[in-house]
């Protein structure tokens, strides 16, 4: 197996006088009384996230933008429902994500709502897209914990398609440190998505 | 470069079981899309959220007092809207940002849901688009299926006729904090239902019930 190479660990953000090995889950506690601090940085670990999933549901931007926004203000308000004892901060927070993007949706197709339902409204989230949302946001919220440097240069790899030469000529890097660091990405996203299969389950 | 060999990313250093150990990793990541960066009118309007958008602690505290009123509520069952509504009006009392709730509404399980399963909803006045506003707490639903979610409607001669919005639990059977809204006329209405839905229009039997008693027009 490979071993992550130990290079200091860079965080690039802010992490406001929180442990940054803080796990979602004691964020979400936190957030639950009150503290903005533990707020901005679930902010910042699942912003990418939960828009990248309202985004591939919700065809509209604009309305994938309503639907993070309106996951982020139930995460402030609904974070005393998080029950550590029963499942992962980002297990909850998917959930969260997913009530905004069912409401969004429901609004967005509901144009008289008062007139439906001699047929009940169905517009049913098929499974297939259910499973590739849970696998993305799997593999979404494991890149946010990479390290920077190594999350840049898998994004760079795999969603700007760069080859590892371009990619050390843009970051200045040399080829080596490129590949290096790209193992060590893989290998730490390996770690995190352990358990996780291509049908999107754990 | 060819990003489907794993190989040309990884270079020539590591043996071939390495190089498996890896690829599970690559494979997945080659499912997702592209992670695009927050907007920065979005990203700001979320960091402010904080400071704009009061935690609701108080429909906390109210709502306890509530459930420990609730063997009296169902003793008193002729009362219920009454005593509920007292409940809420006095523990909210108008100070916490939101309005007094017109009316708070207990949906109970039937027998195909498990015995503790309730929704809690406070129906707020009507807002200026013409929409009763809904907040509502859920416990002690099983969590929906990838491909299913549960539904509130608004029933007529038994028949589900006016939905008021769907939504999910989490694994604990919970959701808390839940917006809804029904732009309708309640007295037109017999029952509060809640139904799980699934692909293909199939429907769960009512999973949780209770008689509209909003007469409001």
């Amino acid at each position: 197996m490979t071993t992550i190479v130990a290079e200091t660990e860079e965080h690039t953000q802010t992490t406001f006088g929180l442990d940054p090995q803080a796990s979602d889950g004691e964020l979400l506690l936190r957030i639950a009384k009150g503290d903005a601090d533990a707020f901005e940085e679930i902010y910042r670990r699942f912003g990418r996230p939960v828009l990248a999933l309202t985004r591939r549901r919700l065809a509209d931007a604009g309305t994938a933008e309503d639907a993070t926004q309106k996951t982020f203000v139930s995460i402030w308000r609904s974070a005393s429902s998080f029950r550590p004892e029963r499942g992962t901060g980002s297990a909850w927070l998917f959930t969260v994500a997913r009530n905004s993007i069912v409401d969004r949706a429901r609004q967005r197709t509901d144009t008289a709502v008062g007139d439906t339902p001699e047929q009940p409204s169905s517009d049913p989230i098929p499974s297939e897209i259910a499973e590739q949302d849970s696998l993305a946001w799997e593999v979404h919220t494991a890149l946010e914990r990479l390290p920077a440097r190594e999350q840049e240069i898998l994004s760079l790899a795999y969603f700007s398609e760069l080859s590892q030469t371009e990619i050390a000529t843009r970051l200045e890097l040399p080829l080596g440190t490129v590949k290096t660091r790209t193992r060590s990405g893989l290998s730490r996203m390996a770690t995190l998505l352990e358990g996780v299969n291509n049908h999107g389950s754990e | 470069m060819d990003q489907n060999d794993l190989r040309n990313l990884v270079g020539e250093e590591l043996d071939e079981l390495e190089v498996e150990a890896l690829r599970p990793a690559h494979e997945l990541i080659r499912t997702a899309d592209p992670l695009d960066e927050v907007p920065s009118e979005l990203a700001a309007s979320i960091r402010a959220i904080p400071g704009s958008e009061e935690q609701p602690k108080k429909r906390e505290r109210r709502r306890d007092v509530f459930k420990t009123r609730r063997a009296q509520v169902l003793a008193l069952a002729a009362a219920l809207a009454g005593i509920a509504f007292a409940i809420g009006w006095v523990a909210r009392g108008g100070d916490e940002g939101l309005p007094s709730a017109a009316d708070i509404v207990t949906l109970e399980a039937t027998r195909f849901a498990s015995n503790d399963a309730e929704m809690v909803i406070d129906v707020f006045p009507i807002d200026e688009a013409g929409n009763w506003v809904l907040l509502a707490d859920i416990a002690g639903l099983e969590p929906a299926g990838e491909t299913q979610h549960y539904e509130l409607w608004l029933t007529q001669n038994g028949r589900v006729v006016a939905s008021c919005g769907r939504f999910l639990v989490d694994a604990d059977g919970q959701a808390q904090n839940l917006w809804f809204n029904a732009p309708y006329r309640f007295s037109e209405y017999d029952d509060w239902v809640v139904t799980l839905e699934g692909p293909g229009n199939k429907r769960s039997r009512v999973l949780l019930r209770a008689p509209v008693t909003t007469r409001a027009s």
